[in-house]
Formats: structure tokens, sequence, C-alpha cells
């Protein structure tokens, strides 16, 4: 058992004495932040630039199969931020992900949901995601 | 220290320096000065880690030569002198054989450098053997190989968790509940992409996911308000689930799959039988 199966084992222990369904969402966020899922380009880090120009991807390049397997990764990135930010609504955390005009290429995400390879949900996904930016720029006015 | 005899024999087949001087002098003590280029290390990673650490050694102790030779050029001794023979041409080399013969002569014991002495010292110390060592080289290949951004797959250990080899769902049953988590569910939740996650792929690639759909997709099920026929199944599945997500956690599984099972985990938790246990809202 290495170091990072001890340190998993530890932090398992931790949350399920807690029997917190939040941790769920924090380890998902972890395992998709280890897997880079992050550097997608519909969320624009400013640390990511380098990374997606390095990578060069595109919207339309690649077979059917690859670009559905990409806007997967997507999907489920999308699917963490809007889940944590759902939380940080609640308990007042800050999200890992901020979702301001400067983090969030709007554009792309009405591109990305209006794609012909989109599932039923994706449109809903993109809209709750505009819903909680919007509520995180109302509330910024008012709370600070 | 003595070195073990197994180590000595190991490094004096892996050095071209000692293998050669061997070949010439007979037993003559190994000779230093063998010029490393700069690509030292890609060649070291072909090699023995003990020779690569032997050519870093020696490295390093040119450099600190190199800081002498300008002060004291005449003064040096026979031991410097063989040291920098690489660098310092035909003049250097009949010094270094000179007195290479005279140490041999006067029995004098091999001329390292402090820091691989003290390398091999420790190696000594350990007993490490040669099949050690190469044992260490295929761990930090592999750790350093294995970047944070790999996927690691399932442990074995959730098979034991399939519900159909385990007798508690039929294939005819779970493929119904796969359909119907597909037709229903997912239109809602947006987390998986039918034309990508069939049932062969999901059931090949990750065994906690499915899961995870087939009891979310047997946990909601009605049948005309009536419970469903896999309501008894359902928080079976449920519970197996969870504990395949906490096995996942703790194998510390990296891959898009997994994710999306915490993910359905997390907006589908187990039913609880009083309102105290209930920590959906948690």
């Amino acid at each position: 058992m290495d170091v990072s199966e001890r340190t998993c084992l530890f932090f398992t222990e931790i949350l399920k004495k807690g029997t917190s369904l939040v941790s769920f969402i924090d380890t998902a966020m972890r395992f998709a932040c280890q897997l880079k899922l992050d550097c997608n380009e519909i969320m624009t880090k400013t640390s990511n630039i380098l990374e997606k120009k390095w990578s060069g991807s595109g919207f339309a390049q690649g077979s059917q199969q690859q670009q559905r397997q990409k806007r997967n990764e997507e999907r489920t990135w999308l699917n963490i931020v809007l889940l944590e930010r759902t939380l940080g609504t609640f308990t007042d955390a800050r999200s890992r992900q901020a979702l301001d005009s400067d983090s969030v290429d709007w554009p792309a995400l009405r591109q990305w949901a209006d794609s012909p390879y989109a599932i039923p949900g994706d449109v809903q996904l993109a809209g709750w995601l505009h819903l909680r930016a919007l509520e995180v720029s109302v509330a910024a006015h008012f709370l600070w | 220290m003595q070195l073990p005899a197994e180590q000595d024999r190991f490094v004096a087949d892996h050095d071209p320096v000692v293998s050669s001087s061997s070949e010439a002098q007979g037993p003559s003590p190994p000779r230093l000065g063998h010029s490393v280029g700069p690509v030292a290390f890609e060649e070291g990673l072909d090699d023995n880690p003990l020779v690569s650490i032997q050519r870093a050694a020696r490295r390093h102790h040119h450099q600190e030569e190199d800081g002498d030779e300008d002060e004291d050029e005449e003064g040096r001794g026979a031991q410097e002198g063989r040291i920098s023979d690489g660098r310092k041409g035909s003049d250097a080399s009949v010094r270094l054989s000179a007195s290479a013969q005279e140490s041999h002569t006067q029995g004098s014991t091999t001329v390292e450098p402090l820091l691989l002495h003290q390398i091999r010292e420790t190696h000594a110390q350990w007993g490490w053997t040669s099949a050690d060592l190469h044992a260490f080289r295929q761990e930090c290949l592999r750790y350093i190989g294995t970047s944070a951004t790999d996927r690691i797959r399932e442990p074995a250990s959730l098979r034991a968790l399939d519900p159909i080899e385990g007798g508690l769902l039929s294939e005819a049953d779970a493929r119904a509940l796969f359909d119907i988590f597909f037709s229903t569910i997912n239109n809602q939740t947006a987390i998986l992409d039918d034309q990508i996650h069939t049932w062969d792929t999901v059931r090949k690639q990750s065994l906690v996911l499915f899961l995870t759909v087939l009891s979310t997709a047997a946990a909601v099920t009605q049948e005309g308000g009536q419970r469903s026929r896999w309501a008894g199944a359902a928080s079976i599945l449920s519970s197996d689930a969870e504990e395949a997500c906490w096995l996942s956690i703790r194998g510390n599984v990296r891959s898009v799959e997994a994710i999306q099972a915490l993910l359905l985990s997390y907006l589908f938790p187990p039913k609880s039988v009083t309102s105290n246990a209930d920590n959906s809202w948690m």
C-alpha cells in the first residue's frame, strides 16, 4: 500500500464516519482534476490556456466516437461544477471553478449544447450553468 | 567496507572503465577519468542504476577538479592526474598509466572519488545485490512512468459485487433496468451518453458505474403505482453500489466512469428507513 492509497484510506474512513454525500462531489472533483478534465474548451481557466493551445483540439475534430468521448468528459466536468456550485450556494463555500466571463467561454458552451452529438440533457445543463453564473454575479453585488 | 563479491563482479561487468582496465592490465585498480558526455543521464536510463550513479559521481568529481586545476597546475599529485587524464591528453595518459602501475605495485587500494566510495559503501551496508538494484530501477521507472493523469482501473475485488454473476439479477432484468435508466433518468440528469455508454462498454469498463445505474433504476422504478419486481433487489443493489463507490475511492480509481458513478450516487442516494437516517440533504 503506497502513500496515495494510505491517504485515500485515511480520508475514506473519515468521510464514512461523517456519512455526508457532499464528500462524493468533493471526491469526484478531485478525481476529475487529477484526470485534467478541467482542461477543456468551455471552462477556460487561466492556468489551462497554455495547455489548451498546446493540445490544439477543436470542437469539430476527430470522428464521431472521439467527439462523443470528448463531450462525455466535458459533460462530466460541467456536472461536477454545477453540483459543487449548487452545494456552495447552500454552504457559502467558494467553488474551485469560477463562472465569470473570463473563466467560462459562454458562446462555446452554447455551441456545445447545440451540437448534433448533444444528448437531451445538455441544453438543460447549459441552462443551469447560466443560472448559476447569474446568481453568482447578482450575489456578488449584494454580499460584498 | 568490503563489497560483496557478486556486486563487485556486477560492477566490473557493467562499467566500461573497469572492464577495459581489467582486460588490459589484469587486476589493476579501476581507472577513473572516463569522459562522461552531457547525455550521460539518458544513457543511464538504459544501464544499471549503479553505473548511472557512478557516472554521476565521476561527473561531480570532475567539476570539483576543474576548480582546483587552475590554482595548482604543477603541484598536482598522482591521484589527481589519474582522475583528469580524460581531458588532459596523451601526457596525462602517460602519467596515469605510470601512476597506476606505481599504485598497483605499491599495493594501494582503489582510487575512488569520495562520493562514489560512499555510495558503494552504503549499498554494501544495505546488502543490495544486482537483482535488488535492478528491481529498484524498475520500481523507479514505474513510479515515474505513472503520472497523475493516468487512469487507474478498478481493482479486481470489485468483481465480487457483480449482480449478475452473484445471482442477484438475471441478465434480462439487468438489461431492462439499464434501458429504464437511459430512457427516463438519464434524460434529466445528463450524465451519460447512451451512444457510448452501451450495455457492453459499461459492464466491461466499470462495474461501479454499472452497479450505480442498476441501483438507481431499481430504486425509482414503479409499475402502475405498485412496487416493481425489482424492489427486493433494490436495497441490495443500493448498498452494493455504495460499497463499490467507497471501494473505488479507497482504491484510488481514476476514471471518468468512477466520477460519473459518484455523481449518480450523490443525486440518487439510498432511501432511508427513518427520517433521522436520511442524509440526502447533507
